[in-house]
């Protein structure tokens, strides 16, 4: 019997010393530091999640945000400009489109500056750790490229920051938290600065194009794309007093990329203006750099937040173009229609001989969506013939809906899950980088020449707009400068940063405006009426740096 | 690790081989008797009786109280029966016994369960509630969280929702103390570690007794796991008696306690003009929603009647069996719960299967097997909350369906809910199968030296778990002028299916010392533990299929399918000693030893030692408290300290690993997919890899030093009282230094040591219990108060004084302070500016207004506060009362809740919020030149002199959620045995019961317990309850 219990308190012993192996477990949801830099796959997903984790106009302010509802549609900074209205009482536009915007808390802005600063810190620590990379691993000239696809992206994001804020911290190393992070703001000037500073060492490590299958690198055409929209944005009234010397390095930074001589309008099918927006091969020359989507791993969700849906289909339809912005939108004859020779222009018959992209970015009173009209007219004797997108019911809140960059789907085939979209999202593009040089070249001069007509006809061609009359005085060119930049960059997040860096505030403030058609049976009646007031007091052109960045960077309080 | 499981295997073989079975018989001699009362001297019914040392030799007394059993002239009887003492009588050649049981009134002698071991209550050091199996089953719980509230002191308990299968309350033992992870307590059944939804998911019927270890001299025993206190559960094992079969049934209609009420079409079109400034109705269609004539154009629906059933019927059925002889114990038990909910597809299924078995395999050897599993299935046509969010935002003009029965698309806006929540459309099935094994033996070794003994314990438990979500368009109409019917378009169906599993496994072996020496008591214990899991998930999805008819995946083309996998290990290991002391019952000392061991943290921070110890001092025991015994009973005071860990980081394993992390894809708040890691370049998508939290080699556990000082006392034969006063500091809590670090810093931050938070409180208990005659009651109450403190969390240097919140409550509410409403622009004149919702807005005479707390004169954000303490309670209370008289029984129980709020935002307060609905209250409440006195504001669009935006908290929509219950009422009935014992049936009773039968509380719309801040949640139940229990 003794030998028994001997033997039990053996194995008490060993059971209380032993295995502690067991706690070294190998982890199964990351790799760890060393291995990833040397591995030029593993390499390969870390600059991807780079750009996967870039801002862009369909995807902003959807990581969580207080009350949901204001999310139906979240994602394009034009909501706060007078080319949208979004439901009454969504808090995020109201703060902007209210001038009742503070530092204490505007998810947009917040976003802007905390998401900004991830991707710069995760380029900062991609610059470090390639130049360490083995050459076995990476050849030279990749490492140098990847290298400069990082430069590129923190200039970017500095120029998110720059153009939303005003000012920033440029910080240029990944931190670590033993270092001084009380870093004093740069001003705009310097940020661009150095961005024009970083195009001109790093862009020429970039290539030209890439084969097919690895589109959605940066290119050369970026960089030099970036360095044209800065250069233009400090020459702007907001950032600068008239300065043609600014103007023209704006001018001569788009004529660069021009020069590149590998991009133009993309001119495919019948409605190639809508068709650019999901043309996703390197059919499309328009395109200098997008933020790309997928499906089914990497889809947006515009298309449930902002198509207009007459059925109880699941779609949230926030999104109301305003009459304001169909305003913009010439008549075929190259005229304004508040142009007093304007014959075309008949405001009960509104849609008629309309600017080709008016058709291709806007849903109105008897267009046609997927398989339904739209109809926005109140019977005045009839109310059984009432329009299903009369505008009280929470649809077309101005009478209008969006078509630009929103897929006519098949729902029965269900694709994209019911109601994702993975279209690109347009960076830079050619037409930009046309209207970027007509606008500078004009303020550069004193009177604007061919050059200036030539650019901004390129783009109203592609629109089937005749070339614009000669002998416009510089003034009446910059006039129609912002007006082909309103409708061709529509929903592009150009407007929201336009209007600011133009100083065109009042236009910030003008009253929305909404449409109506109502029908006794006899005849129909458009009439025009006010749908919401605006407000902007000029506080801010730069928006306010979040709160809580001023409390724990004491150097970022005014 | 195999090493310990190998030895534990080979060990238990062992002490097989030196099983022996004795047993001896002697002649036999035919005894009968009488058990009587010694309270009243009537006769005891169902007593049993039955030999010493083999109970296959027993009876029970019949209705006169009299037994007839033949047995050894040697014999030892033993007598016993519920609520009195177990008398042993010798028989020595008596043939004619009678016998007088003394009530079991003072339950000093009664024994818990601390951790891994069992103590007699009346030698405790440490702050133990326990409950028994009788309390618990008042509650008529379908999940055995919900038994908890009210009933014991230093738990608070919250019940959120009423849902089917998610009814689970938030426990927390005497309040919260940290900031990071979960807050949760420990759950250990039957000695090993378990789930929180393995205690929720238990047949409350098992369970024998709860115990709730409170505080560090009790809880440390389970080292890092038991910060948040511990919850320690026994289930009901055989005693050596003749088979009892047990049957208890009960049938329960249940009904929301509260749900939010809005407005009918009438006043929501007549108000919606008002409120929008402008006329969107005529007057002709306001009169139309008034009176009703035309139904199908200007409806009146209330979409809470269209897709809400008025009532909900659940059913809850329990078999046993138990019983045993000398050598062999058993309880095996079956249970069935079936919970049905508001609407048809909604439901959730529960079927429990537990089998005890204690063997003395020798008179030194024990051996227990314990197997228990359960299944669950749970039906919902879509997500509660959603279908929540959906009733309330829908308007009554919109029409839910035709005359002819046809679903109608309401507008573009609102969804039809209840199309789509019909049955034979959408659904989610989720399946889930449990089973634990707990094998343990043990060996007394009184060989080697008396009260020494060891014991092996392995535990092993596998949960399988399956979800199958089909989703199909429900078909929905809308009217064309020509009264024709136009089907909405409608998606391809979708499928998902989702499979997970988890193993844990775990290991314990434990040496045991307990002796006395005269007047010297002492036990001791040592053991070493250790613990693994692996989980494995794996999900898919396909989203486009041909036909509705096949929910099958094979059906569904491959396209844009999606498919996700991955499995992860834990393992911790963990030593642990106890020592008690006692001399004399009367000065007693334990003191507690606990090294643990996590994978969570660097090899050189992994390890862990708390400790702790406590004294208690039994003055009733001492020779010069004679005099008093005639009104003490009893007296202790008892005091603890001691430290704790939480191992728990919040959801981040490794927190020491510099490392990268395969993108896991992201939810945006609006519950779409929202991805920000992976990329597309060309047309395949690259995973990415995000670069993970800044290393933190220092990392490790967070620390809860806890004090307690209390005092017992039991007077009169009739009251007890327990008071136990405590505090506890936490440190080392793990947290991110967000609000310090800068945004431009760009990377995740490290966990790191550095929270500290102080809790502090009192809890106590009071009962009273007499009985006189027939006539046996009792009322009593439990009282608890906790309040913590933020220490230290890393503030911003530049957080204003009014919103730092360190020194206040954790889950503390801040915003934006209120003084009523502005009566007069003279008013607003004289106040200070507001500029809540903009320095351009422009205040009119019936808009809130907001304090200016910083006296700047201008109110803005830099007037936002703190308002309150959160939606956890600071005080809880229960109070119970119970009466016997006779075969009748009556019981009740009183619950409330006190210091805490709730805030409402949204639709469910907020008027036509989001294009929704008009809450009732408004018609009533809201200001007016004619209605001064309102709570809200002026109905007008442009009210919202809300802030610009609306994360912050206002206090006009911030309501103190305190409140008062009649949680539980019941009566029961117990068939006299003369009616039932033709039947051989032993026991039958019935009773009606009812739950959350009244609430008194100041919180409009939703239930006080409620925590969904727009009330997106299935509403929490109130039930009448019809069952019975039989014995055979």
């Amino acid at each position: 019997m003794k030998k028994i219990y001997y033997f039990l308190f053996s194995i008490l012993a060993v059971a209380v010393t032993s295995c502690s192996d067991d706690l070294n477990i190998k982890p199964t949801s990351f790799i760890s530091d060393a291995t990833v830099w040397e591995d030029q796959a593993l390499i390969n997903k870390y600059v991807a999640n780079i750009y996967g984790s870039m801002l862009c106009g369909f995807n902003r302010c959807t990581a969580g945000y207080g009350q949901d509802w204001s999310m139906s549609w979240a994602g394009n900074l034009d909501g706060g400009t007078d080319d949208i209205a979004v439901v009454a009482d969504s808090p995020i536009y109201t703060q902007l489109n209210k001038d009742a915007i503070t530092a204490q808390s505007c998810p947009f802005v917040n976003e802007i500056w905390t998401q900004e600063y991830v991707v710069i810190r995760r380029c900062n620590e991609l610059i470090e750790r390639i130049a360490d990379v083995s050459t076995q691993v990476l050849a030279e000239n990749v490492k140098s490229r990847i290298s400069a696809e990082a430069h590129f992206l923190r200039a970017f994001c500095y120029f998110e920051l720059a153009r939303t804020f005003g000012k920033a911290p440029l910080i240029v190393e990944a931190q670590s938290l033993d270092d001084n992070l009380q870093v004093a703001p740069s001003s705009f000037d310097e940020i661009v600065d150095f961005i024009v500073d970083e195009c001109n060492i790093y862009a020429q490590d970039l290539p030209l194009t890439y084969s097919e299958s690895e589109t959605g690198h940066a290119t050369r055409g970026a960089f030099l794309a970036l360095k044209a929209r800065a250069l233009l944005y400090a020459a702007s009234p907001l950032n600068s007093s008239d300065n043609s010397q600014k103007w023209a390095a704006a001018a001569q930074a788009a004529q660069d990329v021009i020069n590149l001589g590998i991009y133009e309008l993309y001119n495919n099918g019948s409605t190639p203006y809508y068709s650019m927006g999901f043309d996703k091969t390197t059919a499309n020359k328009e395109i200098i750099f997008e933020r790309r989507f997928s499906y089914p791993e990497g889809p947006h969700n515009i298309h449930m937040m902002w198509s207009l849906d007459a059925y109880d289909a699941g779609s949230w339809n926030g999104v109301y173009p305003t009459q304001n912005l169909v305003d913009a939108y010439e008549t075929t004859d190259g005229k304004l229609i508040d142009d007093p020779t304007n014959t075309l222009y008949d405001p009960q018959n509104p849609y008629e001989n309309r600017d080709k992209r008016f058709y291709q970015s806007l849903l109105y009173n008897g267009s046609m969506w997927e398989t339904y009209e739209i109809n926005i007219v109140t019977n005045t004797v009839d109310e059984s013939k009432n329009g299903s997108c009369k505008p009280r019911l929470g649809k077309a809140r101005c009478g209008y809906g969006l078509r630009k960059f929103i897929e006519e789907l098949d729902p029965s085939t269900n694709i994209y899950g019911g109601y994702a979209q993975s279209n690109n999202f347009p960076y830079f593009r050619y037409a930009e980088i046309l209207l970027n040089y007509a606008e500078a070249r004009n303020e550069a001069s004193s009177t604007p020449d061919q050059s200036v007509y030539d650019a901004i006809n390129q783009v109203r061609a592609r629109a089937g707009q005749p070339a614009l009359p000669d002998g416009l005085t510089k003034d009446e060119m910059r006039k129609r400068i912002k007006n082909e930049r309103r409708v061709e960059l529509f929903m592009e997040e150009h407007r929201f940063y336009d209007l600011r860096r133009w100083l065109d505030g009042d236009v910030l403030a003008d009253p929305i405006m909404g449409i109506n058609c109502y029908d006794n049976n006899v005849t129909r009646r458009y009439e025009i009426s006010q749908i919401e007031e605006r407000v902007f007091t000029g506080e801010h052109y730069f928006l306010p740096i979040p709160l809580t960045e001023q409390q724990k960077n004491s150097l970022l309080a005014e | 690790m195999n090493y310990i499981m190998k030895r534990i295997f080979l060990l238990i073989t062992l002490l097989s081989l030196i099983a022996q079975g004795i047993s001896a018989q002697n002649g036999n001699v035919s005894v009968t008797g009488r058990v009587t009362s010694a309270i009243n001297s009537e006769p005891l019914i169902g007593v049993t009786v039955s030999v010493k040392g083999n109970l296959t030799q027993g009876t029970v007394t019949d209705i006169d109280g009299k037994f007839k059993l033949s047995v050894a002239s040697d014999a030892v009887l033993s007598v016993s029966y519920i609520g009195y003492k177990t008398k042993e009588v010798s028989v020595n050649g008596h043939t004619n016994i009678d016998i007088v049981l003394n009530e079991d009134s003072e339950l000093l002698e009664e024994v818990v369960a601390v951790g891994y071991g069992t103590q007699k209550k009346a030698n405790l050091t440490g702050a133990v509630t326990s409950m028994k199996n009788d309390d618990l089953l008042k509650a008529k719980a379908a999940n055995s969280t919900n038994v908890l509230i009210g009933r014991m002191p230093g738990i608070i308990a919250k019940q959120a929702s009423g849902e089917p299968g998610a009814d689970y309350s938030s426990i927390y033992i005497r309040g919260i103390a940290t900031f990071r992870g979960d807050t949760s307590p420990a759950y250990i059944i039957d000695g090993v570690e378990r789930s929180s939804s393995d205690f929720a998911r238990m047949d409350p019927n098992d369970i024998e007794s709860i115990n709730v270890l409170k505080d560090a001299a009790s809880a440390a025993i389970f080292g890092m796991r038991g910060a948040n206190g511990v919850i320690v559960i026994t289930t009901k094992r055989g005693a050596q008696a003749k088979p009892t079969i047990k049957y208890s049934g009960n049938l329960s209609l249940t009904s929301p306690t509260k749900l939010p009420k809005y407005a009918n079409s009438y006043d929501y079109a007549r108000l919606y003009n008002q409120f929008m400034g402008q006329e969107i109705y005529s007057a002709e269609e306001i009169e139309k929603f008034r009176d009703g004539s035309d139904r199908e154009s200007y409806p009146n629906t209330n979409w809470y009647d269209e897709m809400l059933s008025s009532y909900a019927v659940e059913q809850q059925h329990n078999v046993s069996v138990s019983g045993g002889s000398d050598k062999m114990r058993y309880y095996v038990s079956g249970g069935f719960l079936n919970q049905g909910g508001l609407w048809d597809d909604i439901n959730y299924k529960r079927y429990n299967l537990r089998s005890n078995i204690d063997s003395d395999i020798t008179s030194t050897t024990h051996l227990k097997v314990d197997l228990s599993g359960r299944v669950e299935k749970s039906l919902n046509s879509g997500s509660a909350s959603g279908i929540f969010a959906a009733l309330m935002r829908n308007t009554p003009v919109l029409l839910c369906r035709y005359d002819d029965g046809r679903f109608a698309v309401p507008d573009a806006t609102h969804t039809n809910v209840v199309a789509y929540n019909q049955p034979g459309g959408s659904y989610g099935k989720s399946k889930t199968f449990v089973g634990d094994a707990v094998v343990e033996l043990e060996q007394k070794l009184n060989v080697i030296t008396q009260g020494l003994s060891i014991k092996g314990t392995m535990a092993y438990s596998y949960q399988n778990g399956s979800s199958k979500n089909w989703t199909v368009s429900p078909y929905i109409y809308s009217k064309q002028a020509d009264g024709s019917y136009l089907l909405a378009p409608r998606t391809s169906p979708s499928l998902g299916l989702g499979k997970s599993n988890t193993e844990n496994q775990e290991y314990q072996l434990q040496l045991n010392y307990d002796r006395s020496f005269g007047n010297h008591n002492i036990s001791a214990m040592v053991m070493a533990l250790e613990k693994k899991s692996r989980y494995e998930n794996s999900s898919m999805q396909r989203v486009s299929f041909d036909s509705e008819v096949l929910d099958q995946m094979d059906a569904g083309s491959s396209t844009y399918q999606t498919l996700s996998a991955y499995d992860t290990k834990t393992a911790r290991i963990s030593y642990l000693g106890r020592l008690n002391y006692n001399f004399a019952n009367r000065y007693l000392a334990e003191f507690n030893i606990r090294r643990d061991a996590s994978e969570n943290f660097a090899p050189s921070h992994r390890w862990g030692t708390f400790m702790s110890g406590s004294l208690g001092w039994v003055i009733s025991e001492e020779k010069f408290f004679e005099p008093l015994r005639q009104t003490i009973d009893f007296l202790k005071i008892r005091a603890s300290y001691g430290t704790l860990g939480n191992d728990n980081t919040g959801g981040v394993a490794y927190p020491y690993y510099s490392r990268y992390e395969l993108y896991s894809g992201g939810t945006a708040s609006n519950y779409l997919p929202n991805n920000r890691g992976d990329y597309a370049f060309g047309s395949n998508v690259t995973k990415g890899l995000v670069p993970g939290a800044v290393a933190n080699e220092l990392a490790t556990w967070e620390r809860a030093t806890k004090f307690n000082i209390a005092l017992d006392i039991d007077l009169w034969n009739s009251l007890s009282f327990s008071i136990d006063y405590f505090t506890e500091n936490r440190s080392h809590i793990l947290l991110q230094r967000y609000d310090e670090v800068p945004g431009s810093f760009g990377a995740t931050l490290p966990l790191e040591n550095l929270g500290k938070v102080k809790n502090k409180g009192v809890d106590m208990s009071l009962t009273y219990h007499k009985r006189i005659g027939d006539f046996d009651w009792s009322i009593g109450g439990n009282f608890t108060y906790a309040r913590n403190e933020i220490v230290e969390m890393a503030e911003a240097a530049g957080t204003s004084e009014y919103m730092r919140k360190t020194g206040r409550p954790i889950n503390g509410y801040y915003g934006y302070k209120t003084d009523g409403l502005f009566q007069s622009q003279e008013e607003i004149d004289n106040y200070a500016k507001q500029e809540v919702a903009g320095s351009n807005y422009v205040t009119q005479p019936g808009d809130i207004k907001y304090v200016d707390v910083n006296g700047d004169n201008v109110v803005n954000y830099d007037d936002m506060t703190y308002l309150g303490n959160g939606n956890v309670p600071e005080i809880v209370y229960g109070i119970n009362g119970a009466l016997k008289w006779k075969n009748v029984d009556f019981s009740f129980l009183l619950q409330g809740a006190g210091r805490v709020q709730v805030y409402l935002n949204g639709s469910i307060i907020q008027p036509y919020f989001n294009q929704g609905n008009l809450p009732q209250l408004w018609i009533t409440d809201s200001w007016s030149e004619t209605n001064r006195n309102a709570r809200y504001p002026r109905l007008a669009n442009t009210t919202h002199n809300l802030p610009a935006t609306d994360v912050s908290c206002v206090e006009t929509y911030l309501y103190d959620a305190s409140y008062l219950r009649l949680k539980n009422i019941e009566i029961g009935y117990n068939l006299p045995p003369k009616w039932l014992s033709a039947l051989n049936i032993t026991g039958l009773r019935v009773y009606v019961n009812a739950t959350n039968l009244l609430t008194f509380t100041s919180v409009p719309q939703i239930d006080p317990e409620n925590i969904h801040s727009q009330g997106w949640s299935y509403p929490q139940m109130k039930a009448f309850n019809f069952g019975l229990t039989l014995q055979f």
